[in-house]
């Protein structure tokens, strides 16, 4: 049954999501020096990549078929998308692992609002939103040495696409992590963050198995790859309908994966 | 009882503790091998527009990574942190004998555990490379034998940092941001994200004097030929001095974070 008051809809959804956010935030003024270190982070993210694309570049123009701003660009986009799913909802599925072990999952599961919503959303870590400021940074950069070729309607659909990216992204995450619930302790999210993390370098340094791979199998070329191309003006509008395609099957995957394994839970610990 | 039998016990004791959890283990060394594959792929396409060095050795040595890693690692900045942060922390430092002493047990019993584990995808890896012609080892019984002692190295400069990077909790609750920062240093500085032998000689002699090299790196260097005698002895000395240092890091940074333990959740 559910409770008076409670309203299955986005705007219900999102006012619970802002009071979260809300409370993440009076707690980052608590922390404040956790606050300092996290920019210092991602001061230092920047400087590394850079370093990394310096050395990649070092002795060639042109890296399987990527300019050295455009590999900024696709490291950009990653750092945006990976360090907003942390912020997000990374670490809240991470931290779901402990939660079944100890029982608390009851508590999500008691709770009147769909379980893996809360399970994802249900904190908010600032820390690791002010990490995604350097791939702004890194977007920014390359936006900037392209202005003459770069167009408005680019990077509009740039923008889109990493909207449908963090979709895609979002559902990759939960389909490992819905396996938690009901087998904790399986080390599927380590394997899911390694298979993201690939996505910080363009798709063609698998040169043909990427193509297969990562477009077909498991999609991850929507993640940056894709993104990436729009701002760069090399591909059709559709592959934003593909992207969103993509996504809607693997975020449909990912809830009755989710049904599955909470059927499968057991409250051991409570 | 003597230090080394209480170590010998807390290594068998975690072995079998992990044990329990096999099926992590191996999500997490498919992890490692995700990462470490695609690490492959974007050194081995970098080493095709470079004279000076072969795509056979990014291989190799990255293969070889992977092996190191499992028997090197330190999960001090991630359990030990979670001991300090919720109080548990007190029951080691109650004990008989240095926490330490459980802290490396706990290491050990792991990393014999990862690295058993480990061993099918290490041959499969191995037959990978020789079937493509890109498998560059040779065995060497001396190199073999300074493999080991980097080996020891590596894991006690790992070991000591991670315990200096974990002491901060005593005192700050927040640890997220302590513990990528040191990851993302430990990834770049050691060889593992940026091969040595792509940087510029300047960049060279900059990890060479820094630890981290020493962790990871080194290791694989021996083992594949790419130090010789007087390189690898520079090595071992630097390595050494290293432990030397950050021990005593390690105490100065002990002394002052431990006043500031409240033993909080307990």
């Amino acid at each position: 049954m559910k409770l008076k008051g409670f309203r299955n809809t986005a705007k219900y959804y999102w006012r619970v999501w802002r009071r979260i956010v809300n409370g993440a935030l009076s707690r980052g003024y608590i922390y404040k020096r956790e606050l300092f270190i996290s920019l210092i982070r991602s001061i230092y993210v920047v400087l590394a990549q850079i370093i990394l694309l310096n050395v990649i570049f070092s002795d060639t123009q042109m890296y399987v078929g990527w300019s050295k701003s455009e590999a900024y660009l696709v490291i950009g986009i990653w750092n945006i998308l990976n360090y907003t799913s942390w912020a997000v909802f990374g670490i809240n599925l991470i931290r779901l692992e402990s939660s079944v072990i100890d029982g608390s999952f009851d508590y999500i599961l008691l709770k009147p609002i769909s379980s893996s919503w809360l399970a994802s959303f249900g904190d908010f870590f600032i820390y690791n939103l002010s990490s995604a400021i350097s791939g702004l940074v890194l977007v920014c950069y390359y936006i900037i040495t392209n202005l003459g070729s770069i167009t408005l309607v680019n990077v509009c659909f740039g923008f889109l696409s990493m909207c449908v990216a963090f979709f895609i992204w979002y559902s990759i995450f939960l389909i490992f992590a819905s396996f938690t619930v009901s087998s904790p302790k399986n080390g599927l999210l380590a394997v899911a963050k390694e298979l993201l993390g690939i996505t910080k370098y363009p798709i063609d340094i698998f040169k043909n198995v990427g193509d297969i791979l990562f477009c077909a199998i498991i999609p991850l070329a929507f993640l940056t790859t894709v993104p990436a191309k729009f701002f760069m003006g090399e591909i059709s509008f559709k592959s934003i309908l593909y992207g969103l395609l993509v996504g809607s099957f693997l975020y449909l995957g990912a809830r009755c994966l989710w049904r599955f394994n909470v059927k499968k839970y057991n409250s051991a610990g409570s | 009882m003597s230090a080394f039998g209480i170590l010998r016990r807390e290594i068998k004791a975690y072995f079998l503790n992990e044990s329990i959890y096999k099926q992590q283990l191996v999500g997490w060394i498919v992890a490692d091998t995700v990462k470490i594959t695609a690490l492959i792929f974007v050194w081995m396409n970098v080493a095709q527009t470079r004279v000076d060095i072969d795509t056979s050795y990014v291989a190799s040595y990255y293969v070889l990574v992977m092996l190191i890693q499992k028997i090197t690692s330190d999960f001090t900045i991630e359990n030990g942190v979670r001991e300090m942060i919720n109080g548990k922390f007190s029951n080691l430092i109650i004990k008989p004998f240095n926490y330490l002493i459980e802290y490396a047990g706990r290491d050990l019993g792991n990393n014999i555990l990862r690295f058993m584990l480990f061993i099918p995808i290490f041959i499969i890896g191995v037959f990978i490379l020789s079937a493509n012609n890109l498998w560059i080892y040779e065995f060497n019984f001396l190199r073999f034998i300074f493999f080991v002692f980097s080996l020891i190295i590596a894991f006690i400069i790992n070991f000591l940092l991670g315990n200096i990077f974990s002491l901060p909790a005593l005192r700050i609750k927040e640890m997220d941001g302590i513990r990528i920062f040191y990851y993302n240093t430990a990834s770049m500085l050691s060889g593992e994200f940026i091969p040595i032998v792509f940087l510029p000689s300047f960049g060279q002699y900059i990890l060479k004097i820094l630890p981290f090299r020493y962790t990871l790196s080194f290791p694989a260097e021996i083992l594949l030929g790419e130090v010789d005698m007087i390189g690898g002895l520079h090595g071992f000395v630097i390595g050494i001095v290293w432990v030397g240092i950050l021990y005593l890091v390690y105490k100065v940074t002990f002394s002052h974070f431990i006043r500031y333990y409240e033993a909080e959740g307990i």
